[in-house]
């Protein structure tokens, strides 16, 4: 008998998309990837807390804001990209470790890595040349570099996880932005330095309204979740030729070193001459935007993709008790479920919108064990069958 | 948010540890930074200067490059009106030595010196000049000074001479504490300086 769509048993699922279902963990030791993981984040933590240590002893007001800045900047990014993943959110510890990879290991490979090639690209430019672009040329070469490499790691130790485009922009993401917060602590605390007027906040509050708030969406979170998604589309696409699925990844970390590129080039500095805010503005937009929009561009197909492939999981359950075909419309779009919860609250209080939320997380795990399912008959599918009944019976009960 | 605390995951049936793509891995994070470091020792400096060569300053005026200067940039150097100057950098301080057409005494050149110096820092300030020699018998008049430039904070010294019609001075300057470290040699190579006769 052949399973219906949806089921991995069923031979014309075999390019269905996403392989939902496994979780995997940073915690696997009988990977070799993790014993370098923790060798490697053990290293880097040396050096981070010898780092930070003497930014703590020499400015501790700058440093302690700066890292408060940090954390109130991060933590609603980290929320905002971990629920962009809305169908199959990736475990809690891998995106952890592919936040410390690019806050700890990167920053130091990259920090090693930066000095040795400035200090050749000194013996072999112009003095002039030196100046101008020895940042655009070594910043891209080894932080992109250092940054892919957590992607790998991650890979190797956690190999199911990667399934989809979303999952490499996920850990991409992440860790552009362990990267990006420590490289802020660094900037904030070296502009103080810089100052020589001792231990002031200024300096912090103007590097944090350049480098966050003017600059902050086009830097490493971009460049990584650009490498991030050619690395899944080069895993995850195999109905693509390899040759191909080669091709994208090196397209796409070719944009992101480009990015990196153009963002440390002097090129546009006319702009920031007048040294205003607009000014200011422009130049990053200009600067940016372009890759921005780029990026934007690839999530919103990357997300169409875990659509398609959450419809496709879940279409021989649509139309029964378990999942209407109006409900798998509303969870498509993560606006429409929240609209949905609003109209419940409105209509019958706080407690029918909670459990409605429950609901929509139970019908989007459905597609996940029926991804990890051989057949429809699986005791697994049933008892997630029978626990959104359950909670549909307690929802019509309410109000 | 859902897997809090973390739980190994399970070994799967042809889950194989991956040692060679993870060494490869790690082979290829340190091997780049062992190629850099190869690379940077037997790659010649280009702007390098050699050691005690004479280095025209312009209108007669050479100096004598102690060992570690290398060539640096300034676009601000070069001026039209008949003012010719080079730029040497090391350790972080950049050193302009500076000729220009220049009739009056040293004391004059080096306060217009300070006073051109002081539009283009922000909170300037310089100790009393002290007198230095300068190509082996002239004696000028050098000041240490600080001034904030773009938010950052700059130190260096000011040495001036006053020499048949040329004004001749050595700026150089560093970040906090950059500029003393190179002062003996740009009292070498004041003293050492060859001027028109």
């Amino acid at each position: 008998m052949s399973a219906p769509l949806g089921y991995r048993s069923s031979p014309e699922n075999a390019s269905l998309g996403p392989v939902w279902g496994h979780r995997g963990s940073l915690f696997s030791p009988q990977r070799a990837a993790f014993w370098l993981y923790l060798l490697l984040l053990f290293l880097s933590v040396g050096y981070a807390l010898l780092e930070q240590g003497s930014f703590a002893t020499a400015y501790p007001a700058a440093w302690l804001l700066s890292v408060v800045l940090m954390v109130i900047v991060v933590l609603p990014v980290l929320v905002l990209i971990y629920r962009l993943d809305q169908f199959e959110p990736e475990p809690l510890s891998l995106v952890v470790g592919a936040f410390l990879w690019g806050g700890l290991i990167a920053v130091f490979f990259s920090s090693v890595a930066n000095g040795l090639l400035i200090s050749f690209l000194g013996k072999v430019l112009a003095p002039g040349a030196y100046d101008s672009w020895h940042p655009a040329i070594a910043a891209p070469i080894n932080e992109e570099f250092y940054k892919a490499a957590g992607l790998v790691v991650l890979f190797l130790i956690a190999p199911l996880e990667f399934d989809s485009l979303m999952d490499g922009l996920v850990y991409g993401a992440f860790i552009g932005l362990g990267f990006q917060a420590v490289e802020n602590v660094q900037y904030f605390v070296q502009a103080v330095d810089l100052a020589g007027t001792g231990d002031q906040i200024g300096p912090v509050l103007e590097t944090f309204f350049i480098r966050v708030v003017v600059g902050g969406v086009y830097s490493h979170v971009l460049f990584t979740s650009l490498v991030g998604i050619g690395f899944a589309y080069a895993l995850t696409r195999k109905e693509v030729p390899r040759a191909r699925r080669v091709m994208v990844f090196c397209m796409l970390y070719a944009a992101a070193f480009f990015a990196h590129f153009v963002w440390n080039a002097p090129w546009f500095e006319f702009l920031i001459k007048e040294g205003s805010i607009a000014s200011f503005v422009g130049y990053a937009f200009v600067k940016g935007i372009p890759f921005l929009a780029f990026l934007v561009v690839l999530v919103f197909m990357a997300r169409r993709r875990e659509t398609e492939a959450f419809c496709g999981l879940v279409a021989s359950e649509a139309g029964g008790d378990v999942i209407t075909e109006g409900e798998v419309r509303i969870l498509r779009s993560a606006r429409r479920r929240r609209r949905a919860r609003r109209a419940v609250v409105a209509a019958r209080g706080r407690a029918a919108g909670r459990l409605l939320g429950v609901l929509q997380k139970e019908q989007l795990r459905l597609a996940l064990v029926v991804c990890k399912a051989q057949s429809p008959y699986d005791p697994l599918v049933e008892h997630q069958r029978n626990r959104i009944r359950e909670i549909k019976a307690r929802l019509a009960g309410i109000g | 948010m859902s897997e809090w605390p973390p739980t190994p995951s399970p070994p799967r049936p042809h889950d194989r540890s991956g040692w060679v793509p993870t060494l490869a891995l790690a082979a290829a994070m340190f091997g780049w930074m062992l190629v850099l470091l190869f690379v940077g020792a037997v790659t010649p400096d280009i702007n390098l200067l050699p050691t005690g060569q004479p280095l025209e300053v312009g209108m007669g005026v050479t100096i004598f490059p102690t060992a570690g200067w290398s060539w640096g940039s300034d676009p601000s150097a070069a001026d039209p009106d008949g003012v010719e100057a080079i730029v040497i950098q090391k350790a972080g301080v950049r050193a302009f030595f500076i000729v220009e057409p220049f009739e009056g005494s040293t004391e004059e050149f080096h306060r217009l010196s300070l006073e051109d110096l002081g539009r283009d820092l922000d909170m300037f300030e310089a100790l009393l000049p002290v007198e230095v020699a300068v190509g082996m018998s002239q004696a000028g008049l050098r000041s240490a000074f600080r001034g904030w430039a773009q938010k950052e904070l700059l130190e260096g010294v000011l040495a001036s001479l006053s020499y048949r019609g040329s004004g001749i001075s050595c700026l150089a300057f560093g970040r906090s504490g950059q500029a003393s470290v190179i002062l003996p040699d740009l009292e070498y190579m004041l003293q050492t300086m060859r001027l028109s006769r």
